[in-house]
C-alpha cells in the first residue's frame, strides 16, 4: 500500500546526518595492468574528502570467489572499480571521480568463448592455469549414449547461442553504509537481494566478524537475481569509505554504471547431437554447453549444475550425456537472473525439438506429446515419475494448453509480407536449490505480540515478488486470524539466522515451509493456553476466525485475544523460530544421477507472432502460459508473476542484447538497451494447473521463474514457423529475422 | 548559480533557491523531501520520474527547476484526497498492479494524466499513455487492468 | 545522478531580448525550449557553455496560423499539439502521425517541433514530413532575419547553418491542396524507440498522373533529405507497381551512392526500398 502513495522507502530515498557520497572510478580498459593511480587532482577539489584504493581495504580485498572490492594490479573488464572518491556531494564525488588519472598498460583482451579456449589465449585470471572456470564442470550420464545413436534412424546436430541480457530493474543499485563507532558496528541499507551474502562480504572486507555487520533491506526496486555481486561490492566500498571518513556514505549507481558493472544473464553455447527414430521417439541426446562467465565468477557453478540437469528438456530420453563448463572473458560477467540458466537451455532445447519435428515432417506439438515425460518414466536424474514418485502432469498440460489456445498450425504458404507463426515451448523446473549447494534450508520467526499483532520474520527477502503477502497469508491461515494482524518488518540479518539467498524460486517453497512450520508451533502454544481456559484437551482444539473451540463442542469457545492476554499474564511465550531444511540430497555429481530436486514444476507456453518479413519486425500477438503451481495460493499474484515473466522472456527473444565492442559496453541505458513497453505486450492468458504436489506450503510451488523461462523459446519457435527460417542465436532482432544473420558495427556476426 | 523559483507542489506553495542546473526531480526529492518520485535512467526513457506539470505528464529528470517558475506540479504524494486513496491508487492495489513498486509512482502519474484527458480510454489508449513508463516486474497487464477498471467506473 | 555542468540561467521577457542576448553571448549560450534533447545531451558532460537561454515561456514563439497559402507556426508548438491538432491532421496528416511517434507522452508534452529541427538528429521524426512539405524556417538575428529551406538547413548530423546569434522563430509550409500523404517509420519496438528509418511522401495526383512527387527520408542519409532522383522517376507518370518499386529502389541506390556500402547496408538497402514503396502506396491508398 505504501508503494502507491509514494511513502515506500527505497535505498536512495534514505538520508543520514552527515552523509557523504561516493563515486567509483571505473576501468577504461577491458584488460590492462594498472601502472599508476594519480589522485592528486581529485584531492584538490575542496569538497572531496578521500580517495580510496585497494591499499585502504582494512580486511580482504577479495570477496565472493575472486571478485575484488577494488582492482589493484590489473583490470579484467570495463566494470572493474579502480578507486573510490568520497565527497560532500554527489556532484563533487563524480567530479572527483573524473579527476582521478589512472595509467594503464593495455593487455590483449579475451572477448568470447572462442577467444577463451584458444591455445595461447591470454589469461583473464593469471593465477589460474587456463580460462576455464574451476568447479563449473558438470556432467550427467544416463543410459548408453552410443547404443542410442546406433539404434536411431537419423542424427540431428545443431548449435545454438544466447546473449548477455540485463536484469533491467528500474531501480539502479544504491547502498548506504552507516557506521556506529560506539560499538564497532556497521549497518548497510541497500537494494540488495541477498542480505546474508552481503553481510559476509562486507565483514570480510572490513576484517570484522559477521555479527558486527547488519544488512537492512529497504524496498527493493526489482532484482530478478541481479542485485547481488555488484550491489555487494558497492556495499563493501561504502563501508570502507565510512570507516575511513567516520561518516555515513551513500553510493548510488547511475543507470550506466549499473549496466556496465552489474551481473547479466550468462550467454551459453549449446552443441547438440540427437538420435531420433522415424516414429519421432528420441533415443539419445548428447549436449555440450559452454557458458560465458565474463571477468569474474560467483554463479556459473550453480547455473551450470542446473543446466546439466535440465539441458535435454522434459522428455523421455533413455540415453543422455550432458557436459557443461564455463569460461572467463574480459567482458561483463554472468550472474543469477530469473530462471537461472533455464531460459537459455529451453530456447536451445525447444528450438531443437522444432528442428527435429521439421526433419520428421511432424507437427511440433505431436513430437512433444510423443516424448513428454509421463508417469512411469524417469527424469534425467533417474527419479521416478508417477505412482510412488513425483507428479508428471506434462502430457495433460500439453493437451489442455493446446485445446485452450485452439492450437493449429497456420496454413502455409501465407499471402502477403506479414506472416503469422505459432510457437510452442515446454519446460520443467527443479524446485528450489536442489543438490546445487548441499541442503536447502531457511528459517522463520513468528511472534504473537501482547496486543495480538503477529510479527513475522523470514530469512528470505521480499524483492517485490510478493513474499510478504504470501508469508502473511500462510501465517494468518495457519493461526486462523485476520490478515490485518500480521506485521512484516524488512529483513534484518541480526535477527534471524542465515537463510541463504532468496533465489531459485525458494521464496514460497522453502521460506514458506519454514514460515508454515513456525506458525504451526505458535498455533500449538496458543491451543495449550486456550486449553487451560476452556478446560479442554489442546489436541482437540482448532482456531477459526480468531476463535478457539473444539469441533465436538463448538459452543464452548474463547477468543484469540483472550488467549493472548492470558498467555502474557501467565508468562507463556507465543513465539517460535523454526527451521526448514530439505536435508542433504542423495546425489552423484559424477553421473548427475540421484535426487537433483525434491520436486519439479511443469509448464508450457504457446505464442502467436506476426513477422513483417520485409523488415524483420516481430509483433507478439498473443500467448498462453500454463503452469503447474501445485496449489494456487494467490491466483492474482501467480498471474502477475507469469505476465511479468513472459514479457521478460519476450524481450530476451526479440529485443534485448548488451551490445559490446572490443569489450566496451555500448548499450548502457534504456535508449540503447530496449526492454518491452506496454505497447509491445501480447494478450497473455494464464492457465493454472494444480497437481496436488505436497512439497510446498499448502502444496504451493513457485512460479516466478517458470513464468519467464519458456517465453523466449516459444517466441523464437513462432518466428521460425512464420518465416520458415530458424534463428539459432538470440535475440531475433530486425537484422537477424530479415537477413538470417546479425549485423554489428564490426561487421557481420552470427 | 543560485536562482529563486516559486511554484506549487500538490497544491502547496513553495519558494526554493536552487542551482540553475538542478533538475525538478532533484528539487522534489532532495529539497522538498518528496521521495515518491523515482529516478531510473536520468534520460527520459524509463518514466519513473513522471509528474504532472500544469496538468500534463512530464519526465521530471528532463526539466530544470528554474523552468517551472509559476508552475503547478502534482506528484504521487498528492494523489490522496482527504486522506483517502485515489480510485487509481485503490485499483492498483486491488488488481495487483504493484510488484516492486519502483515504477508505481510514475505509472500512477501517467495513468492520472490519461484519465484526466480522456475518462474513457480504450485499452490501446491506455497502453500508449503508459508506454513511457517502463516496468520490469508486471508485464503491464495488471496495470492496464487497474486503469481500465477505474475508467469503466467513471471515477477517473 | 545529475552530472550537469553549471551555467547562468537567463529568462528573456520577449524575443527581442533573447536576440539581444544572443548577439552578445551567442557562442557561449545554449537555448532551451522543452529540454528533452538538451538535458540528455548535457548529462553526457561534454557540453560546456556559460548561459542557458530559456525561451520556453515566450508566447511570441507559440502560435499557429493557417491561411489559403499555408501554415506558419511557432517553434514552441509541442509534439503533443502537432499530433492532436485537427488542423494539422487535416492539412498534413503525415506530420501529425510523425509527431505522434516521438518518444512517449511525457516527451511529446515537453518536446517542441523547433527543438526537433535545431537538434538536427538524423532520425528526428517530424523533419521528413516537414521537408516533404517544402518547409521553410525563419532564422532571426538581432539585425536581420532569413528564411531557409529546411532541406538546406542541415549540414551534417547534429550540425546546421544556424549562426550562434540566430534563433529559430517561425516554421512555415505551403498548403498542398489535393496532395496525398504517406509516412512510414520503422523502429525496434512499438513505442519509445528511435526511428531506424523513416520515409515521408507527398504526391500530387491529377487524373491518375503524378504531377509532383516528394520523397523525404530520415536516418537514411546523414541528414534528412529529399530524394530527387526517385521523385523524378514518378513525376508525370501514371503510377503502377513496377514504377513504385523502381522509384523505391532508387532511394536505396541514392543512399549507397551517398554513404557507400557500410556495415548496415545489407539490411538497410532492401528495407529502405520496402519502406519507400509502402509510403508511396499509403499515399496512393493502394495495398
Amino acid at each position: 500500500m505504501s508503494k502507491v502513495t509514494g511513502r515506500a522507502r527505497f535505498a536512495d530515498d534514505l538520508s543520514f546526518h552527515g552523509m557523504l557520497f561516493a563515486s567509483t572510478v571505473y576501468s577504461q580498459h577491458p584488460h590492462a595492468r594498472i601502472k599508476k593511480v594519480d589522485m592528486s587532482k581529485a584531492m584538490d577539489i575542496p569538497e572531496v574528502l578521500a580517495v580510496i584504493t585497494p591499499d585502504d581495504v582494512p580486511g580482504s580485498n577479495g570477496v565472493m570467489r575472486g571478485f575484488l572490492v577494488l582492482a589493484g594490479e590489473k583490470v579484467k573488464y570495463v566494470g572493474d572499480g579502480v578507486a573510490l572518491v568520497v565527497a560532500k556531494s554527489e556532484t563533487a564525488a563524480r567530479k572527483g571521480r573524473d579527476a582521478v588519472v589512472v595509467d594503464y598498460e593495455p593487455l590483449p583482451p579475451v572477448l568470447s568463448i572462442d577467444d577463451a579456449l584458444k591455445s595461447g589465449a591470454s589469461l583473464v585470471h593469471e593465477d589460474k592455469e587456463d580460462n576455464i572456470i574451476s568447479k563449473s564442470r558438470y556432467q550427467l550420464k544416463k543410459g548408453d549414449l552410443e547404443r542410442g545413436f546406433a539404434e536411431a534412424d537419423f542424427i540431428v546436430e545443431r548449435t545454438y547461442e544466447t546473449q548477455f541480457v540485463a536484469h533491467a530493474y528500474i531501480e539502479p543499485e544504491v547502498v548506504i553504509a552507516v557506521p556506529d563507532f560506539n560499538q564497532e558496528f556497521m549497518t548497510i541499507y541497500g537494494s540488495i537481494q541477498n542480505p546474508f551474502s552481503a553481510r559476509a562480504a562486507v565483514a570480510a572486507a572490513l576484517g570484522w566478524s559477521v555479527g558486527q555487520v547488519k544488512i537492512v533491506q529497504n524496498a527493493v526496486g526489482g532484482t530478478f537475481g541481479g542485485k547481488d555481486e555488484c550491489a555487494i561490492l558497492n556495499a563493501c566500498r561504502a563501508a570502507i569509505a565510512s570507516i575511513k571518513t567516520h561518516r555515513p556514505v551513500k553510493l548510488s549507481l547511475s543507470r550506466e554504471e549499473s549496466m556496465v558493472e552489474g551481473p547479466k544473464r550468462h550467454p551459453y553455447r549449446f552443441n547438440f547431437k540427437v538420435g531420433v527414430k522415424k516414429d519421432g521417439s528420441i533415443l539419445a541426446m548428447k549436449s555440450e554447453l559452454i557458458a560465458q562467465g565474463g571477468a569474474y565468477n560467483n554463479k556459473a557453478q550453480f547455473t551450470n549444475w542446473r543446466a546439466s540437469i535440465h539441458a535435454t528438456g522434459p522428455y523421455n530420453i533413455p540415453n543422455i550425456e550432458t557436459r557443461v563448463f564455463g569460461v572467463y572473458t574480459n567482458t561483463i560477467y554472468g550472474g543469477a537472473m530469473r530462471g537461472f540458466s533455464s531460459p537459455q537451455c529451453i530456447f536451445a532445447q525447444e528450438s531443437l525439438m522444432d528442428e527435429i519435428a521439421q526433419e520428421l515432417d511432424m507437427d511440433p506439438l505431436e513430437l512433444r506429446r510423443k516424448n513428454a515425460l509421463s508417469p512411469g518414466h524417469t527424469l534425467p536424474d533417474g527419479q521416478l515419475l508417477g505412482e510412488g514418485g513425483l507428479p508428471a502432469p506434462l502430457p495433460d498440460i500439453i493437451d489442455n494448453t493446446a485445446r485452450k489456445f485452439k492450437y493449429s498450425k497456420p496454413a502455409q504458404p501465407q499471402e502477403g509480407s506479414v506472416k503469422k507463426g505459432i510457437g510452442i515451448a515446454c519446460g520443467f523446473r527443479g524446485a528450489g536449490l536442489g543438490a546445487e549447494a548441499g541442503a536447502d534450508a531457511t528459517g522463520a520467526i513468528v511472534t504473537v505480540q501482547s496486543d495480538g499483532s503477529i510479527t513475522i520474520v523470514s530469512g528470505l527477502t521480499d524483492n517485490g515478488q510478493g513474499l510478504k503477502v504470501a508469508f502473511s497469508q500462510i501465517v494468518a491461515e495457519v493461526l486462523g486470524v485476520s490478515l490485518d494482524r500480521i506485521v512484516y518488518p524488512t529483513t534484518d540479518t541480526s535477527i534471524i539466522p542465515d537463510g541463504g539467498p532468496t533465489v531459485a524460486s525458494r521464496g514460497v517453497m522453502i521460506g514458506g515451509r519454514a514460515m508454515e512450520k513456525a506458525a504451526l508451533e505458535v498455533k500449538k502454544k496458543i491451543l495449550v493456553v486456550a486449553g487451560e481456559i476452556l478446560q479442554l484437551d489442546p489436541e482437540k482444539l482448532t482456531i477459526e476466525n480468531e476463535e478457539i473451540f473444539s469441533p465436538d463442542n463448538p459452543e464452548k469457545r474463547v477468543s484469540y485475544m483472550d488467549v493472548v492476554s492470558r498467555a502474557y499474564a501467565t508468562g507463556q511465550m507465543l513465539a517460535a523460530l523454526s527451521w526448514f531444511s530439505t536435508g542433504v540430497p542423495e546425489f552423484d555429481y559424477e553421473t548427475g544421477q540421484g535426487k537433483s530436486y525434491p520436486t519439479y514444476s511443469w509448464g508450457m507456453v504457446i505464442t502467436e507472432v506476426e513477422v513483417d518479413t520485409e523488415t524483420g519486425l516481430v509483433k507478439v500477438n498473443r500467448a498462453l502460459s500454463t503452469h503447474d503451481v501445485g496449489t494456487a495460493i494467490n491466483p492474482a499474484a501467480i498471474k502477475g508473476q507469469v505476465y511479468g515473466g513472459y514479457v521478460m522472456g519476450q524481450g530476451m527473444a526479440v529485443l534485448e542484447d548488451i551490445e559490446q565492442a572490443n569489450g566496451f559496453v555500448k548499450s548502457k541505458n534504456f535508449d540503447e538497451y530496449l526492454i518491452p513497453t506496454a505497447m509491445d505486450i501480447p494478450d497473455i492468458d494464464v492457465l493454472i494447473v494444480e497437481t496436488g504436489d505436497t512439497y510446498g506450503p499448502f502444496g504451493g510451488k513457485s512460479v516466478g521463474e517458470p513464468g519467464t523461462e519458456m517465453a523466449a523459446a516459444s517466441v523464437a519457435n513462432a518466428i521460425a514457423q512464420a518465416t520458415g527460417r530458424r534463428i539459432r542465436n538470440l535475440p531475433c532482432n530486425l537484422e537477424r529475422v530479415f537477413l538470417g544473420y546479425n549485423l554489428t558495427r564490426q561487421g557481420t556476426a552470427r | 548559480m543560485q536562482e529563486k523559483v516559486s511554484f506549487t507542489v500538490n497544491g502547496k506553495e513553495y519558494e526554493v533557491e536552487v542551482l540553475s542546473n538542478e533538475r525538478l526531480l532533484d528539487t522534489l526529492r532532495d529539497n522538498l523531501g518528496l521521495t515518491g518520485t523515482k529516478e531510473g535512467c536520468s534520460i527520459g526513457e524509463c518514466g519513473a520520474c513522471t509528474v504532472l506539470l500544469n496538468g500534463e505528464a512530464v519526465n521530471s529528470c528532463l526539466v530544470f527547476t528554474v523552468q517551472v517558475q509559476g508552475g503547478h506540479i502534482l506528484t504521487v504524494e498528492g494523489l490522496k484526497k482527504d486522506g483517502k486513496l485515489s480510485p487509481l491508487q485503490e485499483a492498483f492495489v486491488k488488481y495487483n498492479a504493484v510488484q516492486c513498486g519502483y515504477c508505481s509512482p510514475g505509472m500512477l502519474m501517467a495513468a492520472t494524466a490519461i484519465l484526466k484527458k480522456n475518462p474513457q480510454p480504450s485499452r490501446e489508449e491506455i497502453k500508449e499513455g503508459i508506454a513511457g513508463v517502463l516496468c520490469r516486474c508486471t508485464g503491464y497487464e495488471q496495470i492496464i487492468q487497474a486503469i481500465e477498471a477505474v475508467a469503466k467506473k467513471g471515477e477517473g | 545522478m545529475g552530472n550537469i555542468n553549471n551555467f547562468a540561467y537567463v529568462r528573456p521577457e520577449n524575443v527581442a531580448q533573447a536576440l539581444d542576448f544572443l548577439a552578445e553571448n551567442g557562442s557561449e549560450t545554449r537555448i532551451i525550449a522543452g529540454g528533452t534533447d538538451l538535458l540528455v545531451e548535457m548529462r553526457q558532460g561534454t557540453e560546456n557553455f556559460k548561459y542557458l537561454l530559456d525561451i520556453g515561456n515566450l508566447s511570441e514563439l507559440r502560435f499557429f496560423h493557417t491561411g489559403q497559402n499555408g501554415v506558419e507556426m511557432g517553434p514552441l508548438m509541442t509534439h503533443s499539439w502537432l499530433a492532436e491538432s485537427e488542423e494539422i491532421q487535416d492539412i498534413a496528416p503525415f506530420l501529425a502521425q510523425a509527431a505522434g511517434h516521438v518518444g512517449s507522452v511525457q516527451i511529446r508534452n515537453r518536446g517542441t517541433v523547433g527543438g526537433n529541427i535545431v537538434t538536427a538528429s538524423p532520425c528526428a521524426d517530424t523533419v521528413p514530413p516537414l521537408i516533404a512539405l517544402d518547409c521553410k524556417i525563419k532564422l532571426q538575428g538581432v539585425q536581420e532575419s532569413r528564411w531557409v529551406s529546411l532541406k538546406e538547413f542541415f549540414t551534417a548530423p547534429y550540425e546546421t547553418v544556424l549562426a550562434p546569434e540566430e534563433m529559430l522563430t517561425a516554421i512555415a509550409f505551403p498548403r498542398l491542396s489535393g496532395y496525398r500523404f504517406g509516412f512510414v517509420r520503422l523502429a525496434r519496438r512499438q513505442a519509445m524507440a528511435k526511428a531506424r528509418m523513416s520515409i515521408a511522401v507527398a504526391l500530387d495526383l491529377q487524373g491518375g498522373t503524378v504531377k509532383d512527387a516528394r520523397i523525404a527520408t530520415g536516418s537514411v542519409l546523414p541528414t534528412p533529405q529529399r530524394i530527387e532522383s526517385a521523385e523524378k522517376l514518378l513525376t508525370n507518370e501514371v503510377p503502377n507497381p513496377e514504377l513504385l518499386k523502381e522509384a523505391s529502389k532508387q532511394v536505396a541506390r541514392e543512399m549507397i551512392e551517398y554513404s557507400g556500402r557500410r556495415w548496415s547496408t545489407p539490411y538497410k538497402e532492401p528495407v529502405v526500398a520496402t519502406l519507400t514503396e509502402r509510403a508511396l502506396k499509403k499515399a496512393l491508398g493502394v495495398n
